[in-house]
Protein backbone atom coordinates (compact mmCIF):
# COMPACT_ATOMS: atom_id res chain seq x y z
CA UNK A 1 0.00 0.00 0.00
CA UNK A 2 1.55 3.14 -1.05
CA UNK A 3 1.44 5.86 1.13
CA UNK A 4 -0.08 9.45 -0.86
CA UNK A 5 3.00 11.83 -0.15
CA UNK A 6 1.67 15.59 0.16
CA UNK A 7 1.54 17.87 -3.00
CA UNK A 8 2.61 21.81 -1.87
CA UNK A 9 -1.09 23.74 -2.26
CA UNK A 10 -1.91 25.27 -4.85
CA UNK A 11 -3.24 28.75 -4.13
CA UNK A 12 -7.34 29.02 -5.64
CA UNK A 13 -7.55 31.29 -8.90
CA UNK A 14 -8.76 34.92 -7.61
CA UNK A 15 -12.18 35.66 -9.67
CA UNK A 16 -9.60 37.99 -11.84
CA UNK A 17 -8.06 35.45 -13.14
CA UNK A 18 -10.48 32.90 -13.88
CA UNK A 19 -12.19 35.32 -15.66
CA UNK A 20 -9.14 36.08 -17.72
CA UNK A 21 -8.66 32.66 -18.35
CA UNK A 22 -12.37 32.53 -19.98
CA UNK A 23 -11.50 35.01 -21.95
CA UNK A 24 -8.53 34.16 -23.11
CA UNK A 25 -10.59 30.64 -24.89
CA UNK A 26 -7.77 30.09 -28.28
CA UNK A 27 -10.85 30.57 -31.58
CA UNK A 28 -11.86 33.49 -29.93
CA UNK A 29 -8.68 35.44 -29.77
CA UNK A 30 -7.38 33.74 -33.11
CA UNK A 31 -10.85 35.43 -34.59
CA UNK A 32 -10.01 38.89 -32.83
CA UNK A 33 -6.61 38.68 -34.00
CA UNK A 34 -7.72 38.45 -37.20
CA UNK A 35 -9.17 42.06 -37.17
CA UNK A 36 -7.19 44.88 -38.80
CA UNK A 37 -7.55 46.82 -35.74
CA UNK A 38 -5.29 49.50 -37.02
CA UNK A 39 -7.41 50.32 -40.32
CA UNK A 40 -8.58 54.31 -39.48
CA UNK A 41 -11.41 53.62 -41.54
CA UNK A 42 -12.69 50.53 -39.35
CA UNK A 43 -12.30 53.41 -36.50
CA UNK A 44 -14.06 55.70 -38.09
CA UNK A 45 -16.87 54.10 -39.46
CA UNK A 46 -17.32 52.43 -35.62
CA UNK A 47 -17.45 55.83 -34.23
CA UNK A 48 -20.02 56.19 -36.25
CA UNK A 49 -22.07 54.11 -35.20
CA UNK A 50 -21.41 54.94 -31.59
CA UNK A 51 -22.48 58.45 -32.36
CA UNK A 52 -25.83 57.18 -33.88
CA UNK A 53 -26.28 55.14 -30.66
CA UNK A 54 -25.09 57.81 -28.23
CA UNK A 55 -27.75 60.50 -30.05
CA UNK A 56 -30.60 58.02 -30.47
CA UNK A 57 -30.68 56.68 -26.59
CA UNK A 58 -29.87 59.91 -25.59
CA UNK A 59 -27.33 58.35 -23.53
CA UNK A 60 -22.96 60.42 -22.11
CA UNK A 61 -21.39 57.67 -23.81
CA UNK A 62 -21.70 55.07 -26.40
CA UNK A 63 -18.83 52.39 -26.68
CA UNK A 64 -17.98 49.73 -29.06
CA UNK A 65 -15.47 47.16 -27.23
CA UNK A 66 -13.50 44.28 -28.01
CA UNK A 67 -12.91 42.20 -24.85
CA UNK A 68 -9.57 40.58 -24.86
CA UNK A 69 -7.95 38.11 -22.34
CA UNK A 70 -6.81 41.28 -20.15
CA UNK A 71 -8.31 44.19 -21.06
CA UNK A 72 -11.19 45.78 -23.27
CA UNK A 73 -10.34 47.50 -26.04
CA UNK A 74 -12.06 50.46 -27.03
CA UNK A 75 -12.53 50.32 -30.59
CA UNK A 76 -15.17 52.52 -31.26
CA UNK A 77 -16.83 55.72 -29.00
CA UNK A 78 -18.29 58.46 -29.07
CA UNK A 79 -18.56 61.10 -25.52
CA UNK A 80 -15.78 59.49 -23.80
CA UNK A 81 -12.57 61.64 -23.01
CA UNK A 82 -10.12 61.39 -19.89
CA UNK A 83 -7.46 58.40 -19.42
CA UNK A 84 -10.07 55.94 -20.70
CA UNK A 85 -9.88 57.28 -24.58
CA UNK A 86 -6.13 58.43 -23.90
CA UNK A 87 -5.33 54.31 -23.44
CA UNK A 88 -7.92 52.90 -26.09
CA UNK A 89 -9.23 51.17 -23.42
CA UNK A 90 -9.44 49.43 -19.83
CA UNK A 91 -7.83 46.52 -17.62
CA UNK A 92 -10.79 43.80 -18.14
CA UNK A 93 -11.62 43.52 -14.56
CA UNK A 94 -13.43 46.74 -14.63
CA UNK A 95 -14.87 45.74 -17.82
CA UNK A 96 -19.08 45.75 -17.65
CA UNK A 97 -18.61 44.19 -21.61
CA UNK A 98 -16.83 41.30 -20.22
CA UNK A 99 -19.66 40.13 -18.43
CA UNK A 100 -22.25 40.69 -22.06
CA UNK A 101 -19.27 38.57 -23.72
CA UNK A 102 -18.78 35.74 -20.79
CA UNK A 103 -22.32 35.23 -20.65
CA UNK A 104 -23.79 35.96 -24.61
CA UNK A 105 -26.60 37.97 -23.18
CA UNK A 106 -26.87 41.70 -22.92
CA UNK A 107 -25.53 43.25 -19.69
CA UNK A 108 -27.53 45.98 -18.16
CA UNK A 109 -26.67 47.88 -15.04
CA UNK A 110 -29.36 50.49 -13.98
CA UNK A 111 -27.73 51.96 -10.93
CA UNK A 112 -24.13 50.83 -10.47
CA UNK A 113 -23.47 52.39 -6.70
CA UNK A 114 -26.16 49.43 -5.93
CA UNK A 115 -25.18 46.94 -8.03
CA UNK A 116 -23.01 44.08 -5.89
CA UNK A 117 -20.94 43.08 -8.71
CA UNK A 118 -20.34 46.86 -9.37
CA UNK A 119 -20.33 48.95 -6.70
CA UNK A 120 -16.46 48.59 -5.88
CA UNK A 121 -15.26 48.85 -9.50
CA UNK A 122 -13.31 52.33 -9.50
CA UNK A 123 -15.09 53.35 -12.51
CA UNK A 124 -17.83 53.86 -10.70
CA UNK A 125 -16.27 54.81 -7.18
CA UNK A 126 -13.33 56.87 -9.32
CA UNK A 127 -14.88 57.88 -12.49
CA UNK A 128 -18.36 58.16 -12.23
CA UNK A 129 -19.93 55.47 -14.71
CA UNK A 130 -23.54 55.05 -12.80
CA UNK A 131 -25.46 53.01 -15.23
CA UNK A 132 -24.40 50.34 -18.25
CA UNK A 133 -27.09 48.72 -21.10
CA UNK A 134 -24.50 46.30 -23.63
CA UNK A 135 -24.99 43.42 -26.12
CA UNK A 136 -23.12 41.20 -27.05
CA UNK A 137 -21.49 41.62 -30.02
CA UNK A 138 -20.92 38.38 -32.50
CA UNK A 139 -18.01 37.70 -34.69
CA UNK A 140 -18.59 35.89 -37.88
CA UNK A 141 -17.46 32.61 -36.86
CA UNK A 142 -19.98 32.53 -33.68
CA UNK A 143 -17.70 33.50 -31.26
CA UNK A 144 -18.96 36.74 -28.89
CA UNK A 145 -16.03 39.12 -29.77
CA UNK A 146 -17.13 42.28 -27.61
CA UNK A 147 -20.09 44.39 -26.65
CA UNK A 148 -21.86 47.40 -27.80
CA UNK A 149 -23.09 49.97 -25.04
CA UNK A 150 -24.24 52.88 -23.68
CA UNK A 151 -23.01 54.21 -20.20
CA UNK A 152 -24.11 57.13 -18.04
CA UNK A 153 -23.13 59.64 -15.15
CA UNK A 154 -26.53 58.92 -13.69
CA UNK A 155 -28.87 55.98 -12.74
CA UNK A 156 -31.22 55.08 -15.52
CA UNK A 157 -33.76 53.09 -16.15
CA UNK A 158 -33.53 50.94 -19.51
CA UNK A 159 -36.48 49.57 -21.65
CA UNK A 160 -36.56 47.00 -24.50
CA UNK A 161 -36.33 49.61 -26.57
CA UNK A 162 -33.27 50.65 -25.47
CA UNK A 163 -32.14 46.80 -25.77
CA UNK A 164 -33.72 46.79 -29.28
CA UNK A 165 -32.01 49.99 -30.19
CA UNK A 166 -28.71 48.28 -29.40
CA UNK A 167 -29.03 45.03 -30.58
CA UNK A 168 -29.74 46.70 -34.22
CA UNK A 169 -26.97 48.54 -33.86
CA UNK A 170 -24.82 45.53 -32.71
CA UNK A 171 -26.02 43.89 -35.88
CA UNK A 172 -24.17 46.83 -38.18
CA UNK A 173 -20.95 46.57 -36.06
CA UNK A 174 -20.41 42.88 -36.72
CA UNK A 175 -21.28 43.41 -40.37
CA UNK A 176 -18.38 46.23 -40.21
CA UNK A 177 -16.14 43.96 -37.71
CA UNK A 178 -16.55 41.09 -40.59
CA UNK A 179 -15.72 43.48 -43.62
CA UNK A 180 -12.25 44.07 -41.53
CA UNK A 181 -11.82 40.52 -40.84
CA UNK A 182 -9.20 38.12 -42.55
CA UNK A 183 -10.59 35.05 -43.46
CA UNK A 184 -8.93 31.98 -41.61
CA UNK A 185 -7.21 30.93 -44.49
CA UNK A 186 -5.20 33.96 -45.23
CA UNK A 187 -4.16 34.67 -41.31
CA UNK A 188 -2.39 31.30 -41.56
CA UNK B 1 12.03 40.82 -7.61
CA UNK B 2 10.49 44.31 -6.25
CA UNK B 3 6.81 44.52 -6.36
CA UNK B 4 5.49 46.49 -9.08
CA UNK B 5 4.00 49.97 -8.04
CA UNK B 6 0.65 50.34 -7.90
CA UNK B 7 -2.16 53.07 -8.15
CA UNK B 8 -3.79 52.89 -5.14
CA UNK B 9 -7.33 54.33 -5.58
CA UNK B 10 -7.63 51.28 -8.38
CA UNK B 11 -5.21 48.68 -7.54
CA UNK B 12 -3.84 49.14 -10.16
CA UNK B 13 -0.51 47.44 -10.59
CA UNK B 14 1.71 48.08 -13.21
CA UNK B 15 2.49 45.35 -15.50
CA UNK B 16 5.57 43.45 -15.31
CA UNK B 17 7.28 40.77 -16.41
CA UNK B 18 5.59 37.62 -14.38
CA UNK B 19 2.15 39.41 -15.76
CA UNK B 20 3.29 38.99 -19.51
CA UNK B 21 4.30 35.99 -18.72
CA UNK B 22 1.00 34.69 -17.64
CA UNK B 23 -0.63 36.16 -20.57
CA UNK B 24 1.34 34.36 -22.53
CA UNK B 25 0.47 31.20 -20.44
CA UNK B 26 -2.96 32.09 -21.16
CA UNK B 27 -3.18 32.16 -25.21
CA UNK B 28 -0.48 29.64 -25.84
CA UNK B 29 -0.91 27.38 -23.08
CA UNK B 30 0.61 24.47 -24.77
CA UNK B 31 3.62 26.43 -26.35
CA UNK B 32 3.96 28.96 -23.51
CA UNK B 33 7.32 28.12 -22.32
CA UNK B 34 8.81 28.24 -25.84
CA UNK B 35 7.25 31.38 -26.82
CA UNK B 36 8.34 33.03 -23.71
CA UNK B 37 11.84 31.95 -24.19
CA UNK B 38 11.99 33.36 -27.54
CA UNK B 39 10.32 36.23 -26.96
CA UNK B 40 12.87 36.70 -23.89
CA UNK B 41 16.04 35.93 -26.64
CA UNK B 42 14.33 38.62 -28.91
CA UNK B 43 13.97 41.19 -26.45
CA UNK B 44 18.09 40.49 -25.21
CA UNK B 45 16.78 40.05 -22.12
CA UNK B 46 18.25 36.79 -19.93
CA UNK B 47 15.54 35.26 -17.93
CA UNK B 48 17.74 34.87 -14.76
CA UNK B 49 19.48 37.94 -14.94
CA UNK B 50 16.95 41.45 -12.78
CA UNK B 51 15.81 43.29 -15.69
CA UNK B 52 16.18 47.09 -16.11
CA UNK B 53 13.28 49.23 -16.46
CA UNK B 54 13.00 48.83 -19.88
CA UNK B 55 12.30 45.33 -19.70
CA UNK B 56 8.30 45.43 -20.31
CA UNK B 57 8.41 47.98 -23.19
CA UNK B 58 11.19 45.37 -24.77
CA UNK B 59 9.16 41.91 -24.52
CA UNK B 60 6.05 44.10 -25.50
CA UNK B 61 7.70 45.02 -28.90
CA UNK B 62 9.03 41.45 -29.39
CA UNK B 63 5.20 40.30 -29.03
CA UNK B 64 4.11 42.37 -31.66
CA UNK B 65 6.98 41.65 -34.08
CA UNK B 66 6.98 37.93 -33.42
CA UNK B 67 4.85 36.69 -36.49
CA UNK B 68 2.08 35.22 -33.89
CA UNK B 69 -1.23 37.47 -34.38
CA UNK B 70 -2.35 36.48 -31.11
CA UNK B 71 0.74 37.25 -29.60
CA UNK B 72 0.74 40.64 -30.95
CA UNK B 73 -2.91 41.35 -29.67
CA UNK B 74 -1.86 39.54 -26.49
CA UNK B 75 1.06 42.65 -26.75
CA UNK B 76 -1.97 45.31 -27.62
CA UNK B 77 -3.53 44.04 -24.39
CA UNK B 78 -0.35 44.66 -22.39
CA UNK B 79 0.04 48.26 -23.97
CA UNK B 80 -3.68 49.38 -23.12
CA UNK B 81 -2.90 48.12 -19.38
CA UNK B 82 0.47 50.21 -19.46
CA UNK B 83 -1.01 52.63 -20.39
CA UNK B 84 -3.88 52.99 -18.15
CA UNK B 85 -1.56 52.71 -15.29
CA UNK B 86 0.45 55.89 -16.70
CA UNK B 87 -2.57 58.11 -17.06
CA UNK B 88 -4.07 56.74 -13.76
CA UNK B 89 -0.30 57.36 -11.83
CA UNK B 90 0.22 60.85 -13.43
CA UNK B 91 -3.19 61.93 -12.24
CA UNK B 92 -2.66 60.41 -8.56
CA UNK B 93 0.77 62.33 -8.49
CA UNK B 94 -0.88 65.56 -9.49
CA UNK B 95 -3.30 64.85 -6.87
CA UNK B 96 -0.71 64.16 -4.38
CA UNK B 97 1.16 67.59 -4.72
CA UNK B 98 -2.01 69.68 -5.15
CA UNK B 99 -2.03 68.60 -1.35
Amino acid sequence: MSIPVPRPEQPAPTAEEVTMRLLADPDRMRELARIDLDDPVLRARLDAIARDTRERLGATISLITLVLDSVQLIAGSDGLDGWMAAAGGTPVEWSFCANAVLSGRPYVVEDAARDPRQLANPLVTQDGIASYCGVPLTGSSGQVLGAHCVLGRQPEEYTAEHLAALHEAGLEVSRVLAEYTQSPAAAD
Amino acid sequence: MAEPPVVAAYGLRRPDLDQIRAAVRRVSPVTADAVWAGLLSSAGLDGAQPHGDDAVERVVAAMKTSGDPVIALCARAVTIRLSSYEHLAATAEIVRNLR
